[in-house]
């Protein structure tokens, strides 16, 4: 089981690098996101307009790359994969890789946010820590979405509307917290939004392991 | 005998209408006032959202027990019943709200929570509309239905502790600490959510009606 996720996700890896242009595609996303809100805000942006800006940049990345998690293999060849693997190991094996994506989303983000719009951030390690586990817990949200999404048409806009909603709270919980790494960087506030970021996770996965199988079959 | 239901329906809300609207208010609550009669009318419409939902919910999780179509129809209707009620909700409380606080919409974690779940099942009914498959098209909205509606219920119980206390009255200190035990006023409350749970009900179970009409219909013209 915890092979065939890994050699799911390692094959999204390969596909991915046969097809460079995707990736580059959304880092460039990100790289122009931010340089539009660095000349739009013109030099009046204050510390928490910056966070809040971070969020709202990384969330539409997110969305838009792990949006298209599932649209290219809803065509025969996730039958293939069906009858070679059990569902819960594919939808494991995408969470991992949307993952690892997004952590890169997150760490592009904040350096080129840095880059642009400087650095208002009291503790880096913790704001760090909180941007990628945000990011991951984006990835696990947003793949069962696009697994949703991805068998109706017009699977764009609707992955937007469908995980914005459900998406926000986490959004929010996110904002609060690293409105502590930059303002105060106290860590023993920090714990208890790490865990119910945490616990949100487990309840996520389990329900789309629960869910996940009824998306498969045509 | 299941008509006995309808006609509590209906004698509960003239009650509630009626009661409510004439009843002596014991106490003269600060900021609030006489429009604590509200209550009656705007609380019940969010327990029947709720309610709503909740059968919804259900007729989603049994779609995916038996893959019955009659099913996937009760959940669907469900979810646009409860709709309306959650908009009559807001509006009912954007209207109470200029009156006490001064504005239709302020920021509150119950009115956050509903606008989010109000825009869950609109997401819903997109999603539904984009299918054009039977059979998928229940089965991915019934995924969906079940994923948000557990998400929501969840997230809803996380709102009020991350933006702190509901200006809602009865929270925080808020002036109808004392006037929720008052039994005036729960001798038409509790019977106005039950009229108007009924109510709910009673609509789901005429627009099932329709739809399976409809469906009659259709398949002898073809």
């Amino acid at each position: 089981m915890i092979k065939h996720i890994f050699t799911l996700a390692g094959k999204d890896f390969l596909l991915e690098l046969k097809r460079p242009y995707l990736l580059n595609g959304m880092l460039l996303y990100v790289v122009s996101t931010v340089f539009i809100c660095y000349l739009a805000f013109d030099g009046i942006i204050d510390e928490k307009t910056w966070n809040v800006l971070y969020w709202i940049v990384i969330l539409f990345a997110s969305v838009n790359s792990a949006g298209r998690s599932f649209s290219e293999e809803f065509s025969k060849r996730h039958l293939y994969y069906y009858s070679i693997a059990n569902p819960a190991a594919i939808i494991l094996g995408k969470m991992c890789y949307n993952a690892v994506l997004l952590v890169i989303v997150a760490l592009l983000g904040f350096s080129v946010f840095s880059l642009f719009l400087g650095i208002p951030v009291e503790s880096r390690v913790m704001f760090m820590l909180a941007a990628i586990a945000g990011n991951i817990s984006f990835a696990i949200l947003l793949t069962m979405v696009a697994g949703i999404a991805s068998r109706a048409e017009e699977n764009f806009t609707l992955m937007a509307i469908l995980s914005f909603p459900i998406a926000l709270p986490k959004l929010l919980i996110l904002i609060n917290l690293t409105r502590n790494a930059i303002e105060r960087g106290i860590w023993s506030e920090a714990i208890k939004p790490f865990a119910s970021l945490f616990v949100l996770q487990i309840l996520i996965i389990v329900l789309a392991l629960l869910l996940f199988p009824y998306l498969w079959k045509d | 005998m299941r008509w006995i239901y309808k006609i509590l329906s209906i004698v509960l809300l003239v009650y509630a209408v009626v009661a409510g609207l004439t009843i002596k208010i014991p106490f003269d609550l600060p900021v609030i006032h006489e429009s604590i009669r509200n209550l009656f009318y705007h609380v019940s419409m969010w327990f029947t959202m709720i309610i709503i939902f909740l059968i919804s919910f259900v007729y989603s999780l049994r779609y995916l027990k038996g893959f019955n179509l009659e099913y996937d129809r009760i959940a669907v209707t469900a979810a646009q019943v409860g709709l309306v009620f959650g908009m009559l909700g807001i509006f009912t409380g954007m209207l109470w709200a200029n009156e006490t606080w001064g504005a239709p919409w302020v920021r509150d974690p119950k009115l956050n929570g509903a606008a989010m779940s109000l825009l869950v099942y609109f997401a819903y009914l997109i999603l539904r509309s984009s299918i054009t498959d039977e059979e998928k098209r229940a089965r991915i909205s019934a995924v969906y239905n079940i994923f948000a509606f557990i998400l929501m219920i969840i997230f809803l119980g996380i709102l009020p502790r991350l933006w702190g206390d509901s200006l809602h009255p009865g929270q925080g200190g808020g002036p109808m600490t004392v006037a929720k035990l008052d039994s005036t006023l729960r001798i038409i409350f509790y019977p106005s959510i039950i009229g108007w749970i009924l109510l709910a009900v009673w609509i789901l179970e005429l627009k099932i009606r329709v739809k399976r009409l409809n469906e009659r219909l259709n398949s002898d013209e073809i």
